[in-house]
This record gives structure tokens, C-alpha cells and sequence, in this order.
């Protein structure tokens, strides 16, 4: 009868291929894989299994490299590390030592600490509560906001604006907000119009460390749009004229030349010329370099795929800027009534990212910050504030 | 185009970022071209597209840079930012399922590697690209915790320790978690094989 072979566990077996055991625990192990043709099949077949996941290719050339590295440099240039103080703090844990066994780092050395700690603490707050007892009646005695001055006078002003603005849309209005505010009617529209200003003004609950630049951004941005545009109705100027005029694009297609030829200058958007790639889509298509109002829908869907594939085959360069702002509208043509929350987050997620990518464009910029605000406002997703948290991603402190 | 920068491949990260620190942003460049492809590949072995993956690996850097203060110099940046990258690709992709948005270049479902790939890669290899795409579909099946320890072990290369701070995770966690991952890999693996016989 054969002896009964005890095999050593998963854990085991991997940490010691990981090489993460301790050379004690190494030692056994490897008495046993040298003896047990099994285990070291084990360990072979997740070794080829781990090098065909490693060996596949990424896919992405030096130039991906080169315009990720310059496009980072560009954002840090502008914000130089902060200080040690102005960092949000974040959870600290005591560094592992390389030869420390698993299963002993969370043991507490000292529990005396953790126990006088938690009577301080409690002390603390036994304190902090008496203080604040004593000083009710103060409370009772504040102001409330809507009693103070200036509060008071803004909500007066924006009654005004509001009503002027219902006012002038009685008098005959039929189109506002062309194509995403016919989702929604006049007055209710400003009043979102207000509750996404009122978002946008609220203080982000943490001082976020920045990483959402872009996101950032974005939002001031559609904040100015909102401000922008709650002033503008009230002072008789139609949201919907600020469609950007005078632009000619790469092809000029019937509705294109009609724009162009009142356009005072046939000029390219900006400086630079479209690559080969993406001015193929265009051609193919018949859309301008840069989205505007007057690209039809089914145009813009129907190039919608040739574009995504252009930007995931890392051939659209400069051009990333752009492309991101016709997924955003293609992705925005498909948004239902009532809007679906989830696309109106992906279509915002499109509009930052094409803000972020187009440093210097101030042009496109501009249209994909409007786009952004008027999507927001005609349809505000489910998280309409920066995304908090964003210190759970950094790294505790090293030592 | 990038901009020519001084050569600074002989210094070691901890010289880099006093450089940083010490008011020559440009030395970042050297840090990111340190560690680029290696946090393309993990953000995207987690975000399982190029268009997020791109997003993750650039806020990543932001986040790197703002926080350099907290980075040891007589450690390696490399693992160091994984961990940020890590992180982050772990945020986005809890907050892409809210997202309708769809990968933009998964393993094809029909047995043939993601067509960016196909494109891309000019020694496009048939036989050896379809067995790593099979191998990648095992991958993609995996639960999103198996996915994550696996992808931090074998993109990343981190040991343990690393893994279980990117993860706030114990490390006999990290050890169990990394086995039953590997472990339902082989299994789904066989299922392929089994239903696609090559």
C-alpha cells in the first residue's frame, strides 16, 4: 500500500513559487515540490499560464508613450506638489518588515495605548458635549440663513430673473435649448438650470487632492455655462444661439457649405490639420474636424464606430480631443426621455476627457464645456459633484 | 512631439524626485518613462480597455506627483505607483458600472483576439495570439477581486506586502485571495478548452 502523500496548500505552494515564504517554511516546501512530480506540474502549468498573460500585447506604440508622458507633464507643470500640511491625511500603516511572518502584523504590542487612547477619546467628547449644552441657547438665538441680507437679496433676484424669464417665454418662445432641451419644458428647465448651479457652487466635501483635474475643470466649467445661461434668459438672449458659427471643417458636406458660405472666413477650426486616420472617417462620413449643431444624427452614429476605432487603435494622435467630443454627442443622440442616468455619466465622462485632452484647443474646449453644462443641466446624473474619496487611492505614507 | 530633455536614465528614483521637488518638473518625464508601460498594463488588465486604461495610468501620474512628498526616496518609485494605479483603476471601474459605457477593446467573443490588437500589432501571430486570447477570456471570467490580486501579481509583479497596501487587505488575505484566483483560473481555463476544442 502506498503511503498517503499530504500535498502542501494553494497558499503554500504559489507563495513559495512567489518566492514570499519564510526560509523555514521555504524549506519544507521545497523538499516536497523537488519529490512530488504533481506540485511541480502545478507550479508549471500556472507559470506558462502567468507568461501568456504577460506576453500578451499591449498594443499601444512608443508614440502612445510619448503623448501620455507630455499630456502628464503638461497637467503637473501647472500644479506644483503641495505642501506636506495642505495634504489631505490619509490612513498610516506601519511598514512590514521583508521577513515578518503573515499573520502577526496586526497584532498590537502595546494595548495599553489603544485603551488609554479610547478613555481619552471618550473624555474628549464627554467635554466637547457639555461646551455645547451651555451654549444652546446661542443656537436658538442664531440667525438662520434666510434671514441674513444678502442671502435674501439673491433669492429675491433669482425670483425676478425666474419670472422675467417665464415672462418672456409666454410672450411667444417656441425652441429653447434646441435638441437636449426639448426634453424638458421652459420653466422647469431653469429651475434645473438653478438646482445645477446650486450643486455646482457646493463646496466639495473633501479638499480633494486634484486628481480630478479634469473633472475639476469640467465642472467650473459648466458652472459658468449654467450662470451664463440663467443670465442670458433673463436678459432676452436665447441659450440656443450660441451655437458656434463660421467654422469649416474638413469636409464640406451640403449642410456644411450652406454654414460656409455665410461664414465670414473659410478657415480649418484651428491651426492644426486633421491626421490621415481620423480625416478619413470624416471624409467617409461627411463631418466636419471639429462636432458642431449642424452634424446630423445619423450621420454622427454612424461614425460613431469608425471613430472609436481610430481611438482604440492609437491612431488618432491629436485628434483624441476631437473624436472624444463626437463619441460624447453620439453617446448623448442615444440618450431616451426620460434621460438614462448612466449614459448621461458616460457622455459627461467623454465631454472632460475631451476638455483634458484638448490643452491648448481653446475652441473645442469652449463647445465641450458648454455641451457639458447643458447636459448637465437638462440632465443631471445621479453624482453631479466632484467625485469625493479621492485620497483612497494614493498609497499610505512610507516611512 | 516630445521635448528634448536632459538624460537623467543613470539617476536613481530618490535623485529624481529631490530633482522634482527641487523646482525640475521635467525630471518627471524620466520617473513616468520608468514605469509607463508597465501601469499601462495594469490599468488596463483592471479597466480591460485602452480608453479607461489611457484615463487611469494619466491620473495616476497626477496623483503620483502630488503626493511625491509622501514617497520614500531610498525605495523604488516602480511599486510605489502600481499601487496608485491600482487604486485608482479600482475607483474607476466601481464607478464605470454605473456608466453604460461599453470596453472598447475586450477579447473578442468569438474566439479571436481583440481587433485593436489584430490592427495594432504588425507580427500578428494567429496561433499563439488565439491561445493567449483564450487564456484571456479565462482571465476576463474571473471574479473582479480574483482579477485585481492577479493582475497586481503578474502585471505588477508586486510582492505581498505591496498587494495587501494597494488593496487594504491583510496579507493572509492576499495569499488566499492570489491562490483561489489562480486556482479558479486553471478551472475556467479547462471549461474553454473543453467548449472550444482547438
Amino acid at each position: 500500500m502506498k503511503p498517503e502523500i499530504h500535498h502542501p496548500t494553494s497558499e503554500d505552494l504559489f507563495a513559495y513559487r512567489d518566492g514570499e515564504l519564510s526560509s523555514e517554511r521555504r524549506s519544507l516546501i521545497e523538499a516536497h515540490v523537488l519529490a512530488c512530480r504533481h506540485c511541480r506540474d502545478q507550479i508549471d502549468e500556472m507559470s506558462a499560464l502567468e507568461s501568456d498573460l504577460k506576453l500578451r500585447p499591449d498594443g499601444v506604440d512608443a508614440a502612445y508613450f510619448e503623448t501620455m508622458t507630455e499630456s502628464v507633464l503638461s497637467r503637473v507643470a501647472s500644479a506644483p506638489p503641495p505642501e506636506p500640511e495642505a495634504m489631505v491625511p490619509i490612513e498610516r500603516r506601519r511598514p512590514i518588515a521583508p521577513d515578518e511572518e503573515f499573520g502577526t502584523r496586526r497584532r498590537l504590542r502595546m494595548p495599553w495605548i489603544g485603551i488609554a487612547g479610547t478613555g481619552a477619546a471618550a473624555v474628549a467628547v464627554a467635554l466637547v458635549a457639555v461646551l455645547l449644552l451651555n451654549r444652546q441657547d446661542e443656537w436658538v438665538r442664531a440667525p438662520r440663513p434666510d434671514m441674513v441680507g444678502s442671502r435674501g437679496e439673491a433669492k429675491a433676484d433669482r425670483d425676478a430673473a425666474g419670472s422675467k424669464a417665464r415672462e418672456r417665454r409666454d410672450a411667444g418662445r417656441t425652441s429653447a435649448g434646441t435638441a437636449d432641451g426639448a426634453l424638458q419644458k421652459p420653466a422647469a428647465r431653469t429651475e434645473e438650470k438653478k438646482k445645477v448651479v446650486a450643486i455646482l457652487e457646493k463646496p466639495a466635501a473633501t479638499p480633494a487632492l486634484e486628481p480630478q483635474v479634469v473633472a475639476g475643470s469640467a465642472l467650473r466649467g459648466a458652472k459658468d455655462e449654467a450662470s451664463k445661461q440663467i443670465a442670458n434668459e433673463t436678459s432676452g438672449n436665447d441659450a440656443a444661439r450660441d451655437i458656434r458659427e463660421g467654422e469649416v471643417g474638413f469636409a464640406e458636406p451640403e449642410a456644411q457649405q450652406k454654414r460656409s458660405a455665410s461664414a465670414p472666413a473659410p478657415s480649418l477650426a484651428f491651426g492644426r490639420a486633421p491626421g490621415e486616420p481620423y480625416a478619413r472617417v470624416l471624409r467617409e462620413h461627411g463631418l466636419p474636424v471639429l462636432w458642431d449643431e449642424g452634424v446630423p444624427t445619423d450621420a454622427l452614429l454612424s461614425a460613431e464606430p469608425d471613430l472609436r476605432l481610430v481611438y482604440q487603435t492609437r491612431k488618432a494622435g491629436a485628434d483624441s480631443a476631437r473624436i472624444r467630443l463626437y463619441i460624447a454627442e453620439a453617446e448623448r443622440a442615444k440618450i431616451g426621455n426620460p434621460p438614462d442616468r448612466s449614459r448621461v455619466e458616460s457622455v459627461a465622462h467623454h465631454y472632460r476627457r475631451a476638455i483634458a485632452l484638448a490643452r491648448g484647443d481653446a475652441e473645442l474646449q469652449a463647445i465641450a464645456r458648454r455641451r457639458l453644462g447643458e447636459l448637465l443641466m437638462t440632465a443631471p446624473p445621479a453624482n453631479a459633484e466632484p467625485e469625493s474619496g479621492e485620497t483612497d487611492d494614493l498609497p499610505p505614507t512610507e516611512p | 512631439m516630445a521635448q528634448a530633455r536632459p538624460d537623467r536614465s543613470t539617476l536613481s528614483d530618490g535623485e529624481l524626485v529631490r530633482l522634482i521637488q527641487n523646482g525640475e518638473t521635467d525630471a518627471f518625464a524620466e520617473l513616468v518613462r520608468r514605469t509607463d508601460r508597465s501601469g499601462y498594463r495594469l490599468a488596463r488588465r483592471i479597466t480591460r480597455n485602452h480608453d479607461d486604461a489611457d484615463d487611469v495610468l494619466q491620473e495616476s501620474y497626477v496623483k503620483a506627483y502630488r503626493a511625491l512628498d509622501r514617497f520614500a526616496p531610498d525605495r523604488a518609485f516602480g511599486p510605489w505607483f502600481l499601487t496608485i494605479v491600482a487604486r485608482t483603476a479600482l475607483t474607476w471601474i466601481r464607478d464605470s458600472k454605473r456608466r453604460a459605457a461599453e470596453p472598447l477593446d475586450e477579447p473578442g467573443r468569438d474566439g479571436k483576439a481583440p481587433l485593436a490588437e489584430r490592427v495594432a500589432d504588425p507580427s500578428f501571430d494567429p496561433g499563439a495570439a488565439e491561445r493567449r486570447a483564450q487564456v484571456e477570456r479565462a482571465f476576463a471570467r474571473l471574479s473582479e477581486d480574483h482579477r485585481v490580486v492577479l493582475a497586481l501579481r503578474v502585471e505588477g509583479d508586486l510582492p505581498y506586502a505591496a498587494i495587501a497596501e494597494a488593496l487594504s487587505i491583510p496579507l493572509g488575505t492576499v495569499m488566499s485571495r492570489l491562490a483561489r484566483a489562480r486556482e479558479s483560473l486553471v478551472e475556467i481555463l479547462n471549461e474553454l478548452r473543453e467548449a472550444e476544442p482547438r
